[in-house]
């Protein structure tokens, strides 16, 4: 997994790449954690390249939805591929993020 | 070819293992992205729960994965010798009337595993765990 930080305006977006899985959900964790504990509590996260997520990945999204928002903050998903989003309707999360066509999407709302 | 078998060490630094193997055998049969994808998915939720949940102690265990094409799907069978599984039920997971906020993330794993394979069977024999899982690929 690889992941990238870029600032748009007041949201960070990071972009995921590769597989989140039992091996590496700490990296992800790690950098929200940093992320949350400096006060910048809205997340968009851009999974367009994220090609798999096991239910450890899911539980640290679930996670830091929980964190985000108890903090009055934002965290947002897009641009998940077919395979992706069918993994988060299986897990029933599809109902419980705010999830947007693309990043563009996603910085407007 | 029909069959693919890779033994691990019960640590989860072997997951790759079982990611590569399925990369090997969905180019040799044909296998799509996503079946591969379901598969790895039950199959990292059953082999970390192995690791995590089956020893009492701290000995190296061997899990064995082995995976059998069949006419119209993969039938995966993984063995280990540690504590007899207690399949827990996933129903209660998916309960409507849990908010999302209190839903219990415990039961996701085995709802994955019940979701994405089309059929699953467990046995126990000779002090080993032998569960069978298969995915329908056609």
């Amino acid at each position: 997994m690889n992941i990238t930080k870029e600032k748009k305006d007041d949201i960070n977006v990071l972009k995921i790449e590769g597989r989140l899985d039992t091996t590496n959900y700490s990296d992800l964790e790690d950098l929200l954690v940093r992320l949350t504990e400096n006060n910048e509590i809205n997340i968009l996260l851009d999974l367009s390249a994220l090609e798999y997520i096991s239910s450890s990945g899911l539980r640290i999204l679930l996670k830091y939805l929980k964190v985000i928002k108890a903090a009055e903050g934002r965290f947002m998903l897009c641009a998940m591929t077919t395979d992706i989003r069918e993994i988060f309707e299986i897990s029933g999360f599809v109902n419980i993020f705010e999830i947007f066509e693309d990043q563009a999407t996603a910085l407007k709302s | 070819m029909n069959k693919v078998v890779i033994n691990i060490r019960n640590d989860v630094s072997e997951l790759h293992e079982i990611s590569a193997a399925l990369e090997d055998v969905s180019g040799k049969w044909d296998l799509s992205a996503k079946s591969a994808m379901h598969i790895n998915l039950a199959l990292e939720e059953v082999i970390t729960n192995i690791i995590f949940y089956g020893f009492n102690d701290k000995e190296e265990h061997r899990i064995s994965i082995e995976f059998i094409k069949e006419k119209d799907g993969v039938k995966i069978i993984i063995t280990d010798d540690g504590n007899p599984f207690d399949l827990p039920a996933a129903e209660d997971f998916m309960d409507k009337e849990k908010t999302s906020e209190s839903r219990e993330i415990g039961g996701l794993g085995i709802h994955f595993v019940k979701t994405l394979m089309d059929r699953m069977s467990y046995k126990r024999k000779d002090e080993k765990n032998i569960l069978t899982l298969y995915k329908e690929t056609v």
